[in-house]
């Protein structure tokens, strides 16, 4: 990859500014993203991860136009492709840029798949409506993609109804579906989850061929620390609707700047075999969204909480090149500071290696 | 194990499903399978290869193509009818994969987690609502949730509903399809200390089918590793995990990503080349033939049964370098 000179004109290919996300229900509105800002450069991987229910499908959906408002609302924030907006639409210039200019891979393969359809002709339909392409070159194409995305059978297979796929291979569909325009960015929301950990690894390698041949970027949603570790280039650590961390993938592993970053370590199994301790899930549970507290939204459950933690909302405290933690104790004021009172604390990283010597496989691969 | 008693047992379990001009899925393809009361089997293996196919099966959500299912030695039906679900609710349940299109999205989370309760054991209503609340609060839900809609739900909040419905009832048995899998780890941890909870206070039995290996390895007894319809491997968790014998489960176990940017970075490929196995078309011989980077003449004509190991007699592989 060249190395891109920083001062440029160039608007980057995606930035998010702000962005806060409503949803009126029932019992109030729930704050579901509460001032998220990130961007991606072409040929990066942006990694978002973050406790279950902080905000990661909802902003990523949000850029799609995916939410329904009402009861979704957009309370602030802008969204600019190439300094271009695509907030509140789906159009730039008159072309729709879902699906062409960003694919989108969903954490729910069967809601966002058309049960009624067969696969092959969900593949084939953008290709039809943003390249013009015939029916049939269309379907041959769509052929092609499931081949690419690893589906065995893959003309018997696009006959099929989505039913008839098992978890794996829809995800592996939806794949084929989100890459058939080859787009400038593709958001994927969990596309793994679903696959075992060989074709986890093939569709990884099939996504960071893309990225490679096209200088595709790639936003990738997931709850994997293995995934991360092996795909990112910079990483964001959401909780409650905000971004607590962001920095580069070793700066989030091996220099974790935020207890709820650290708090994921003890809660992963590790792969040293002599190990046998316990699961340690972070105590407590998420704020209330309806009603987040004013100060930290980690407070009630972080181990190192001061009294300021519940009155007034941390800023990111820059704490390396590109890399921040939006936690007090980085402020200088703090006794000891960060250092100090996180030395020995684990980090992200699980030092044990797997003692995988004995695998004949797995010495002829290293 | 001592004095394991066998709680599920399959023999020869068999499920099909047919395609156009006469051809058929092998998804479940002859599959011998004994879970001892309390334990906990995890059940991993490629995408596709019918890890849920078989556990649907084995508790009666599809009808058998072949073979039989006991439980606690009785033989269940080849197909079930409405009575026999009724009968069974209270002790076999299934978490399903899906959390999505498994919630019926016109009910609430209180209906959804409480229908089970409300038709098999009669409690009244008020009672009923602090039990959906109480199991609420051991997946990690607030229980002021309660009356809301499935589509209010992020993937993993929606998942633990599922789990919450399935457990409320305790029943004895539980296939666990991928119950984690949507869920951050510090949640994923809460999940799995419950299920080892229920496992010691209940005395639950679990086949857990999750595609996470540290994980199955962290809380199965046994792992049993599928491939295209049959079982490859089964032994003990941590035996299969550290020293894989089947080439596909060495494979497998080599492709688990480590939490760790450097390691990664070392990491070569670990696709797996070779022809793509087709699970219509099954020939004779081994299933992984085409694929195995040590296979033999032997391997293409005759297809490997499940025998134990000489050495480790705990342990089972279906292939022919060991016998
Ligand atoms: N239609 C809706 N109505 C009300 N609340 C909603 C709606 N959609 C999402 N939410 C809430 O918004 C929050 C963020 O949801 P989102 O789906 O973005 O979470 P997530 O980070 O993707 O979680 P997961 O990892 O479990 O997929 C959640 O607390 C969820 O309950
Ligand atoms: N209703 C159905 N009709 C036709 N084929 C089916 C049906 N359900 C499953 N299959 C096929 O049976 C095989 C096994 O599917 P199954 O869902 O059991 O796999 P799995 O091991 O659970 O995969 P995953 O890990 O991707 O969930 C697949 O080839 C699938 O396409
Ligand atoms: S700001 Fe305070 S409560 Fe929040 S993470 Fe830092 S120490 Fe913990
Ligand atoms: S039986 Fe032969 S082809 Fe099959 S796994 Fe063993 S060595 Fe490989
Ligand atoms: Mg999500
Ligand atoms: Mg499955």
């Amino acid at each position: 990859m060249t190395q891109n000179t920083s001062v440029t004109d160039e608007p980057p290919l995606l930035e998010v500014k702000d962005l806060k996300v409503e949803f009126d229900t029932y019992g109030g509105s729930v704050q579901a993203v509460r001032g998220v800002s990130f961007s991606v450069e072409e040929g990066k991987t942006l990694a978002i991860v973050g406790e279950s229910g902080c905000g990661k499908s909802v902003t990523v959906q949000t850029l799609m136009g995916l939410v329904p408002m009402p009861p979704g609302r957009l309370k602030s924030g802008t969204a600019t492709l190439r300094g271009r907006n695509i907030l509140g639409t789906s159009q730039i210039d008159g072309q729709d840029f879902r699906g062409s200019e960003i694919g989108m891979i969903f954490q729910d393969p069967m809601t966002s798949l058309n049960p009624t359809m067969t696969i092959g002709r969900q593949i084939a339909e953008p290709l039809e409506v943003h390249r013009g392409w015939s029916h049939k070159k269309a379907f041959s194409r769509a052929i092609e993609l499931l081949e690419m995305a690893r589906i065995p059978e893959a003309e018997q297979r696009a006959k099929q109804y989505p039913f008839e796929f098992s978890g794996g291979m829809l995800q592996r569909a939806m794949i084929a579906m989100a890459i058939a325009c080859e787009p400038a960015i593709l958001i994927a929301d969990e596309p793994t989850t679903a696959l075992d950990v060989t074709i986890q690894a093939q569709v990884l390698d099939l996504m960071g061929d893309l990225q490679q041949d096209h200088g595709t970027a790639i936003i990738l949603i997931t709850h994997d620390l293995g995934v991360v570790a092996r795909m990112a280039d910079e990483v964001a650590v959401m909780y409650a609707g905000q971004i607590v961390e962001r920095g580069s993938v070793d700066d989030i592993f091996y220099r974790s700047a935020h207890p709820y970053t650290v708090g994921l370590r003890a809660a992963m199994p590790s792969n040293d075999p002599s190990a046998r301790r316990s699961l340690i899930p972070i105590e407590g549970s998420p704020p209330d969204l309806f009603s987040p507290p004013t100060g930290c939204a980690y407070a009630a459950r972080c181990p190192y909480a001061m009294k300021i933690c519940s009155t007034s909302e941390p800023p990111p405290f820059v704490v390396g090149q590109d890399h921040f933690g939006k936690c007090w104790l980085h402020h200088e004021e703090v006794a000891g500071g960060w250092e100090k009172i996180l030395s020995g604390a684990p980090t992200l990283l699980t030092g044990a290696k797997m003692a995988r010597a004995s695998s004949p496989l797995a010495e002829n691969k290293s | 194990m001592s004095k394991a008693i066998p709680l599920v047992v399959s023999d020869k379990l068999t499920k099909f499903f047919p395609l156009p001009r006469g051809k058929k899925v092998h998804a479940v393809d002859g599959v011998d399978l004994t879970i001892h009361e309390r334990e906990i089997v995890g059940l991993v293996g490629e995408s596709g290869s019918g890890k849920t196919t078989f556990g649907k099966t084995l508790i009666g959500l599809l009808p058998k193509t072949d073979g039989t299912v006991k439980y606690r030695g009785k033989a269940l039906p080849q197909k079930y009818g409405p009575a026999d679900f009724k009968r069974q609710a209270k002790t076999m349940q299934m978490i399903f994969q899906d959390p999505y299109s498994s919630l019926n999205p016109r009910m609430t989370v209180e209906e959804i987690v409480g229908e089970g309760l409300k038709l098999y054991s009669g409690q009244s209503s008020s009672d009923l609502r602090d039990t959906v609340a109480s199991w609420l609060s051991r997946v990690g839900l607030e229980p002021d949730y309660m009356s809301r809609y499935p589509h209010e739900f992020s993937g993993g909040q929606r998942q633990r509903i599922g789990i919450a419905r399935a457990l409320i009832l305790e029943p004895e048995f539980v296939v666990c399809d991928e119950p984690i899998s949507a869920l951050d780890v510090s949640v994923q941890a809460q999940v799995v200390n419950l299920l080892e909870e229920l496992k010691q206070s209940m005395g639950l039995t679990l086949l857990f089918i999750a595609h996470d290996l540290s994980m199955v390895r962290y809380i199965s007894d046994r792992m049993a590793v599928m491939y295209l319809g049959a079982l490859a491997e089964i032994g003990p968790a941590h035996d299969v995990f550290f020293s894989p014998k089947h080439p596909y489960t060495e494979i497998l176990i080599a492709s688990n990503p480590e939490p760790d940017p450097e390691l990664e970075r070392k990491r070569l490929s670990t696709t797996i080349t070779g022809e793509i196995p087709s699970p219509v078309d099954i020939g004779a011989g081994c299933r992984f033939a085409g694929r195995c980077p040590h296979s033999m003449d032997r391997c293409r004509v005759e297809t490997p049964l499940l025998k134990p190991l000489a050495d480790q007699p705990d342990r089972y592989v279906a292939c022919h370098l060991y016998n």
